[in-house]
């Protein structure tokens, strides 16, 4: 091979400085110059046309069509009857009403026609349903384009954190997690909804009715008690259990020879103690214990329980959600509050039993106030993955939450019951496809821990996906008049209907959502009883997404290494704490 | 050829081998046209239920997977267009510092995705190139130039200088030169730095989660709503439509740069 | 002639914008601790942190160890497929196209797959009781580190069959026959003339072989998540968990830049052996 050509050395050094020079400022200039409040620059997209898919389940709710007497010119107008015509009986809502609350939307939207609203939510059923069957109705109705982004859990809670970090006005409209309440309002980047009322009354549908959302208090300011979201799907936690084993009077007889006492369904129980004011009456973990004992057979391929006993991430944020409440770690509502109307709990709340009191942040474990590693909290891991763990498939071993319940419980069906766990999920249960269960669950409220049990203390994690107008968006009014429409007065009951997740007391009180009792397992029954009791995520937990991972990390490498349930406590109590400690969090007031 | 033991051999572990790599597919195949209360049944056969492959196919998942086709497609182009200069003059002249530039090329290579991320993110969104597809590409250069590089300079070197010189006395200009003599010549090479390129560019699935939202999202990153969707558990047979689907794009490039390949992968020696 | 260098200038002002500029960006945040309220100029004390932190000594040791198991098994195993799909035959183009399958699947395709197959109830764990081992990578961190071990194997090594099998094909033939006619071994003429033929090949290959299992994440974390507990948790996870997480950028960005001279040392190391010490120009 022949010498390469050399090239002289001065003429290379000069082109060798000018390339340097050009690439430092080139470099210094982008990363400095940073424009504030740029908008997305948007590639020419499509519209979006949704089919219909498969993963919408359970028959929409057909509609007696009403022809109105006058027919619009206006094709906005036109559009809002045609809308009001889909939605039929199935509302709350009068006709007029219907009329002059679809109306309202044609004609508030007028300024803003042609615009985009971009919004990102989690793909879960209701959602899709949301996406599905109101996108297309928005955009005839206003005129304004929708971009859904669709994504995993995981997914929300990291771009929502990614949003609000770098302000970087990402999205106009988040599906958010209920769980970083606390930190969107502490950090004001999500829309105080209260406050925009009052600036933009000509933008309140008439029919919004503030009051009617149930569960407002756990998506509001801790300091100001106004509205930060509106809330999109409810989902209240309860226990899934096979019907038609409980209910067998075989099994029945069997369970009262063998332990003494009558084997009833959950929500008997529960019933039971409302009415006698006893809590060893009520449905206990340690009836629970029984049951599953009672129904572990394993030659005939029965087991009393499923669970997930993976160590994975769920050993963060289940005990956080629901398992939490099942052990009562937190305080009490104040008199004559329900925990469902509070938006935070003092001294101790959950999740995970932090202890937060006048507004500055101590600590999960015992020595910090909280109740993590309390007798209680010991309890909760030792009961989980030492005890309740003898009554389960060898399979559980291998799977998270989310496979638990969709394998071992919905296909396999070999397992009496699953909690705590989200209702809604039972609601794919339905279709024989996707399960082998249809018709054979129901619900009933979590067991509780007897001893730690008190009165006004949670019971039941409601989990409210809200939609959150970020504060750092251009477009704050579509996006209002999009998360109203979403939300509105109009539309819940059938969306409850065909989904499950009420938002609107009006929705949930409504007979024909009660008619869907059976269908849907016993849900509404739950609800109507057993709703105020539920609570959702502390407003002050601002430090959520901090000690989240820590939880989980910890707590699976607790499980590995085979320690036994309350070193576990204590274990992952401690380095809550200490993570807390080192991210300045430790003492910290909130206000 | 006579059935001699070690051609039996042979076969045997021929068969062996390719046996342990295609059953996962055969597998994933199966698993594609299975219903969800087939599938943890861990049978290896199916039961025909083709509403995954409808799901894949359709709105939202179509969009995605021809994102990721246009993004692909691109990045193979861009960075052809690029880095082939380059290569051309890594393998012809020496100059100072040349050694370093070529490896510190490479060492761009070695950033890990997750240390990249926030800096990518607010410059990318400060530039207005976020959820774009020049944005995407761009940002998938800082692994897809390197290797681009690396390849072309290699494959160059064999092409002698002779011909450049010749070409110069007779009196073609530099593009001249490239049209008519040096681009076929070094056609191999385009073919395998596309190859590599694409497929590169097609795994990548973390910066992405960063980089793009609706508009410019691949199929990689709408696959994360297959890992746990509540009530419907682990889509196992949605991912397992998209993974059959994706593949074909691939295996016709492949198909492609096989002739390519054919023609040998020969850097010199060392 | 030298003009003619500009050319390099369009991929080396890219790489300057997307390669430095980050990298400044890092080093910057780095010595703070931006996006949260107590920022302020910290010095060295992140990186202090980072090198006394037990779980980027366990990340790290995680890593390495994987990319030696990975690296020996891919590149001996793909040169010597390569070798066996050489000769020209109907069968050979089939399997060699069919081999590279697993290649071309994204991602999280390949995790999902490869997890339902080394459940309780998949396939591959019922093949392997067949030979009489309690399988459960799910409690047991060797079996989960080795199985990602094989599933990047399963992964990527048709990549470097791919390779191998392509230099092999441009690579000079006479000297392999002219050797036979003297009566050479198979493993003669494989030592002595076939492998210094294909060695820049085999570098290249083994090299990006080890920059990609250094950075390896995606399998991994799809199939184990870190693994039972925090026992396949490598270094790439651990920077996502601290950065994108818990969002703590400052002690992030010091381990990024750590992670990323670690690389660069270990893929000088290996450029300056495989080289023999001329580099790679």
């Amino acid at each position: 091979m022949s010498e390469p050509k050399k090239v002289g050395r001065r003429t290379f050094l000069n082109y060798a400085i000018a390339v340097v020079a050009t690439g430092v400022i080139v470099g210094a200039a982008t990363y400095f110059a940073v424009p504030k409040g740029v908008t997305t620059v948007t590639a020419p997209g499509t519209t979006v046309t949704k089919t219909v898919t498969t993963t919408v389940t359970g028959t929409p709710t057909t509609s007696p069509t009403t022809s109105p007497t006058t027919t619009p010119t206006d094709p906005y107008k036109a559009a809002a009857y045609q809308c009001a015509d889909w939605v039929g009986e199935d509302t709350v809502l009068t006709r007029s009403q219907l009329i002059e609350e679809l109306e309202f939307f044609a004609e508030a939207s007028k300024p803003y026609r042609g615009k985009e609203v971009l919004v990102m939510y989690e793909s879960i059923v209701p959602a899709e349903w949301e996406v599905t069957y109101l996108g297309p109705w928005f955009e005839k109705i206003t005129g304004i384009k929708i971009r859904w982004e669709s994504m995993s859990n995981w997914e929300t809670v990291q771009k929502s954190i990614q949003d609000q970090k770098t302000k970087a006005g990402l999205y106009d409209v988040i599906g958010s997690d209920q769980d970083m309440t606390g930190f969107y309002s502490y950090y004001d980047s999500s829309l105080d909804i209260d406050d925009f009322m009052e600036k933009h009354p000509d933008l309140v549908p008439p029919h919004f009715d503030k009051d009617d959302f149930y569960v407002r208090a756990s998506y509001s300011d801790f300091k100001t008690g106004h509205m930060r979201a509106l809330l999109a799907y409810n989902v209240p936690h309860g226990t899934a259990y096979r019907a038609d084993w409980f209910k067998n009077p075989q099994y029945q007889q069997e369970f009262k020879s063998q332990f003494g006492y009558e084997l009833k369904t959950p929500m008997e129980y529960y019933l039971d103690a409302q009415k006698t004011g006893d809590v060893e009456d009520d449905w206990t973990t340690d009836k629970a214990l029984d049951v599953m004992k009672f129904f572990t057979r394993k030659d005939q391929n029965m087991y009393g329980f499923c669970t997930a006993l993976k160590p994975g991430d769920h050993m963060g944020w289940w005990v956080g959600d629901g398992w939490d409440d099942v052990f009562q770690l937190a305080s009490p509502a104040p008199k004559g509050k329900n925990p469902l109307d509070c938006t935070y709990l003092e001294p101790v709340t959950t999740p995970w039993g932090c202890h937060i009191e006048n507004n500055v942040v101590y600590g999960f474990s015992t020595e910090n106030g909280g109740t993590l590693d309390s007798e209680a909290g010991q309890e909760l891991y030792t009961y989980w993955l030492n005890k309740a763990s003898k009554y389960v498939p060898d399979k559980c071993w291998q799977f998270g939450v989310d496979e638990a319940y969709s394998t071992v419980f919905a296909i396999d069906a070999n397992c009496a019951m699953f909690f705590p766990f989200y209702c809604s999920a039972g609601f794919l249960w339905n279709d024989p496809t996707k399960s082998n269960i249809a018709g054979k669950f129901e619900w009933g409220p979590i067991p509780v821990y007897a001893k730690n049990y008190e009165k006004g203390k949670p019971r039941g994690y409601i989990d409210p996906s809200g939609w959150v107008i970020s504060n750092y968006t251009k477009n704050k009014e579509i996006a209002w008049l999009f998360c109203t429409f979403m939300t509105s007065k109009a539309f819940d009951l059938k969306k409850s209907m065909d989904n499950g997740t009420p938002i609107r007391m009006s929705s949930l009180m409504h007979p024909k959502f009660a008619a869907q009792d059976k269908k849907l397992g016993g849900l509404v029954t739950l609800f109507k009883n057993q709703i105020k009791e539920q609570f959702g995520s502390d407003a002050r937990m601002v430090f959520y997404p901090i000690v989240l991972p820590v939880a989980a990390d910890k707590g699976a490498e607790a499980l590995q290494q085979g320690l036994p349930g309350d070193k576990i406590a204590k274990y992952v109590a401690k380095a809550m704490d200490d993570t807390l400690k080192e991210t300045g969090w430790y003492k910290k007031s909130l206000l | 050829m006579g059935l001699t033991l070690k051609s039996v051999l042979k076969a045997i572990v021929l068969l062996t081998v390719i046996f342990t790599f295609v059953f996962p597919i055969y597998y994933m195949i199966i698993l594609s046209i299975s219903s969800p209360t087939h599938i943890p049944t861990g049978a290896i056969y199916p039961d025909f239920f083709f509403g995954k492959w409808y799901e894949a196919t359709s709105g939202e998942w179509a969009r995605c997977i021809t994102n990721s086709l246009i993004i692909c497609s691109l990045s193979v182009i861009f960075n052809i267009l690029v880095t082939y200069p380059a290569g051309y003059v890594f393998s012809r002249y020496t100059f100072m510092a040349d050694r370093h530039l070529f490896f510190w090329f490479l060492t761009n290579r070695m950033a890990p995705p997750a240390a990249l991320i926030v800096p990518y993110l607010i410059i990318w969104r400060s530039l207005g190139i976020w959820d774009t597809y020049q944005g995407t590409i761009l940002a998938y250069s800082v692994f897809n130039i390197p290797l681009s590089v690396w390849l072309f300079t290699s494959f160059m070197k064999n092409i002698p200088k002779e011909l450049d010189e010749q070409a110069f006395i007779d009196g073609f200009s530099l593009l001249m030169y490239w049209r008519k003599i040096f681009i076929p010549a070094s056609l191999p090479s385009i073919g395998i730095v596309s190859f590599f390129i694409w497929l590169f560019s097609w795994s990548e699935m973390f910066m992405s989660t960063i980089l793009t939202s609706f508009n410019s999202k691949p199929i990689n990153n709408l696959l994360f709503i297959t890992l746990g969707r509540m009530g419907s558990g682990v889509e196992y047979g949605l991912a397992a439509a998209v993974g059959v689907i994706t593949i074909l794009p691939g295996l016709i490039l492949l198909y492609w740069a096989r002739t390519f390949l054919a023609k040998g992968f020969t850097f010199g020696r060392v | 002639m030298n003009k003619h260098v500009l050319l390099v200038l369009p991929s080396v002002l890219i790489v300057l914008f997307i390669g430095i500029v980050p990298t400044i960006c890092l080093i910057n945040y780095s010595v703070q601790n931006p996006f949260t309220d107590m920022n302020a100029f910290l010095g060295f004390e992140n990186f202090r942190k980072v090198l006394f932190d037990y779980r980027v000594a366990g990340a790290l040791s995680r890593n390495l160890n994987f990319s030696a198991a990975a690296l020996l098994i891919e590149i001996p195993l793909g040169v010597a497929l390569a070798k066996l799909l050489y000769e020209k035959s109907k069968i050979n183009t089939i399997a060699s196209i069919v081999i590279t399958i697993p290649v071309l699947i994204p991602p999280i395709t390949v995790g999902l797959l490869w997890r339902l197959l080394i459940y309780e109830s998949g396939p591959f764990t019922k093949f392997i009781k067949m030979f009489g081992i309690y399988y459960n990578p799910f409690r047991d961190p060797s079996q989960a580190f080795w199985t990602a071990v094989l599933v990047d194997v399963w992964h990527w090594t048709p990549l470097v069959v791919l390779v191998i099998s392509a230099a092999l094909a441009g690579m000079d033939r006479s000297p392999v026959l002219s050797a036979k006619t003297e009566g050479a071994t198979g493993w003669q003429i494989f030592r002595f003339i076939e492998l210094p033929a294909i060695s820049f090949p085999l570098a290249f290959i083994t090299l990006l072989r080890l920059i990609d299992t250094l950075k390896v994440y995606d399998e991994p974390t799809v199939m184990f998540a870190g693994g039972p507990g925090l026992t396949t948790e490598f270094l790439s996870l651990y920077v996502k968990k601290v950065g994108i997480d818990q969002w703590l950028i400052g002690y992030a960005s010091a381990l990024s830049l750590i992670y990323n001279f670690i690389v660069l040392f270990l893929c000088l190391i290996l450029v300056n052996v495989l080289t023999k010490g001329r580099g790679l120009l």
